[in-house]
């Protein structure tokens, strides 16, 4: 899933980046007019918001943004830890927040949970004619046997997993795998994912609706 | 040593000193004056007495005997009838005289006042030439006399004067205490005051002259809690600053560690990094927990101690890494403080934490919280290596660490738990136990 990271400080924000990008496509601005526009053009499934934040605060943008009648999943980080801190960033917009320093797997499963209740799921495990992705330890099996997937191919299956039933544009997918910082995109590499797919899960995981896009069939 | 200087005393020396002085000088001229008086009245009576004779002997009121007054059987009415005396010459012999009266040559004197020393005596003599009868007249009285008026007259004002005195030093001594008092007054009120308290002195009953101080007092507070707001904001704001660089070496290292394959060495190396930095981590933490301690302004009401230290305990024993270590506790219920309940938590927790740190392996910590009439007491005993006791005021000194020092330590808890006793009115007491340990008591006074 695309993260947008919102952090100021050079160093975390290089370091978060990173360490989201373990699990996902992120993109890191650095102040939230940046990340206004960010949002504008990318669809994101979470942001990875700092509250102190040059310019606009992190809770100005975020009250700002809910106002707009965005409800993307928020994560904020905060370096006060009073009660008071906590409930004025989740009363500006926020669905959870961490204490800086965090640690890293905490961000992770905090940012994958969200991502995961924003779709309308609870447990991090799919499961769909005897396939089962688990999102939380990114592992795939079919018919309860392991199955090998590389990070591109597990990304795209489990953007078509969470949206069963519905077709999806290759551009979205690419809009939702890619960040500004990916170096793998060609014209044609969705289709050679979505064929890997195909051979690992089964040739009917995944329907082709000519000029539209992929789905998974309910 | 300098000697400490009372405005009272100061004040009371300025007014009296004068007083005194002045109340002998108007007592003395006083004194000079009735003795002229006195001296002029009784000259004056004397010339009286003279001519008073003269006239009587003209009349031939009783005949001149040169024996008069030579009776040795007589004896006086009065006790003054020796002092008082008179002679009276015709033709230059001493025709009559008073009794008791000798050892004066028998010849008259020339007319006027003497001062004569008759048998060791002082006399004061009148000597009237009467022009009419050729008689001269003597009269006179001893001195004493004179001295017994004065001396009366002068006791008369003096028991007055001295008692007046009294009263006026007495005014003098209480006024100054009287108008000290509202002094006396603020600096009780700066002595109750909650340490945290830096509002300033409003007492519109200040004498003007109080004022100045008060102003200068209150420029003080101000200054004060200024410094102490701006030192605790500092440290707010260094340890929210440090949070931030500390996360990005944190997450940094966690992204290095998982992204990369590393030898047992550089695992061991890396879980040493991560625990460095979990520690500075921790510190932080602990400093900002401290400052808020510190201006922590929560209303204080009352706190079932007993319900709060038993969550303490069950939380703490569910730690896995205090395993080994037994924790038993004695609580009595329902002893309830006036506290603030997130500040005992931590002075709580902190002390445990601390005792259990100390304790070896498979060591025991016990927990009791009891009361009786003076108060309610939190003992902790632990079976570590316990403290010195050089060691054990320092021990709540910022930043101290124990000789024996356990790594993971900020040296900021037991500051902590200081601070907040202290904003409890709480003593802390420790002392050693048998045969191993320390024991660490918080009493809150009832």
């Amino acid at each position: 899933m695309r993260v947008l990271l919102v952090e100021d400080d050079d160093m975390l924000g290089k370091a978060t980046a990173s360490g989201l990008a373990i699990a996902h496509a992120v993109d890191w601005v650095k102040s939230a007019e940046d990340a206004a526009l960010a949002i504008k053009t990318n669809p994101y499934a979470l942001i990875v918001l700092d509250i102190n934040l040059p310019g606009q605060s992190g809770l100005e943008f975020l009250a700002a943004l809910r106002r707009d009648g965005n409800d993307i999943p928020c994560l904020f980080l905060t370096a006060r830890d009073t009660v008071h801190n906590k409930i004025e960033g989740l009363n500006a917009g926020g669905d959870d927040y961490l204490v800086k320093p965090f640690d890293l797997d905490e961000l992770l499963a905090r940012a994958s949970a969200l991502i995961r209740r924003s779709q309308g799921r609870t447990s991090p495990v799919v499961r769909h004619h005897g396939i089962t992705l688990d999102t939380a330890a990114k592992t795939v099996e079919k018919d309860g046997k392991p199955v090998p997937l590389s990070g591109r191919e597990l990304a795209i299956a489990e953007i078509l997993l969470a949206n069963i039933g519905r077709v999806i544009s290759r551009a979205q997918i690419e809009s939702q795998i890619y960040d500004w910082n990916s170096e793998d995109i060609g014209s044609n590499t969705i289709e050679v994912h979505i064929s890997a797919l195909r051979r690992k899960l089964g040739k009917d995981f995944v329907k082709t609706i000519r000029n539209v896009g992929y789905t998974v069939e309910k | 040593m300098n000697k400490q200087t009372s405005l009272r005393r100061a004040f009371f020396r300025i007014v009296s000193v004068p007083l005194v002085i002045c109340s002998l000088l108007i007592w003395s001229a006083g004194m000079a004056y009735i003795y002229t008086e006195v001296d002029e009245v009784y000259d004056a009576t004397l010339a009286q007495y003279a001519r008073e004779i003269d006239h009587l002997t003209k009349q031939g009121i009783f005949s001149v005997d040169e024996n008069l007054g030579d009776d040795p059987a007589a004896k006086p009415q009065h006790k003054y009838e020796r002092k008082i005396m008179f002679r009276i010459f015709e033709n230059g012999k001493m025709v009559a005289r008073s009794s008791f009266i000798d050892g004066l040559e028998n010849a008259p004197l020339a007319p006027g006042y003497y001062d004569r020393k008759i048998d060791g005596k002082r006399w004061r003599i009148f000597v009237l030439a009467s022009s009419e009868t050729g008689h001269i007249v003597e009269v006179g009285n001893r001195y004493g006399i004179r001295y017994e008026m004065m001396r009366q007259l002068i006791l008369c004002l003096l028991v007055p004067a001295i008692l007046f005195l009294v009263a006026a030093m007495y005014l003098v001594w209480w006024g100054a205490a009287r108008s000290l008092k509202q002094l006396v007054a603020i600096s009780s009120q700066v002595d109750t005051r909650d340490v945290n308290d830096m509002t300033p002195i409003v007492d519109a009953t200040i004498p003007q002259e109080v004022q100045p101080l008060l102003s200068a007092l209150n420029r003080l507070f101000a200054r004060v809690s200024d410094s102490f707001r701006r030192e605790k904001e500092f440290t707010d704001n260094a340890a929210h600053e440090l949070r931030t660089p500390l996360a990005a070496i944190k997450t940094q290292a966690q992204v290095i560690e998982k992204s990369e394959t590393f030898t047992v060495e550089g695992q061991a190396g890396f879980a040493n990094l991560l625990g460095a930095i979990d520690r500075a981590a921790s510190m932080v933490d602990s400093l900002l927990a401290f400052s808020r301690v510190q201006s922590d302004k929560s209303e204080h009401a009352p706190v079932d101690l007993s319900a709060l230290v038993k969550r303490e305990t069950d939380e703490l024993m569910r730690f896995t890494s205090w395993q080994g270590r037994r924790l038993a506790t004695d609580i009595a219920p329902a002893n309830i403080v006036s506290g603030s309940a997130q500040g005992l938590s931590i002075l709580v927790r902190n002390i445990i934490v601390n005792a259990l740190k100390f304790t070896p392996d498979n060591g025991e910590v016990k927990v009791s919280l009891s009361s009786d009439p003076r108060g309610t007491v939190l003992r902790v005993t632990d079976t570590g290596p316990g403290i010195s006791d050089t060691m054990k005021d320092k021990v709540f000194e910022r930043f101290f660490k124990g000789q024996k020092s356990v790594s993971s330590g900020s040296g900021l808890g037991l500051a902590i738990v200081k601070s907040i006793a202290d904003m409890h009115g709480a003593e802390i007491a420790l002392s050693d136990n048998q045969p191993t340990g320390l024991v660490f008591e918080v009493r809150f006074k009832s």
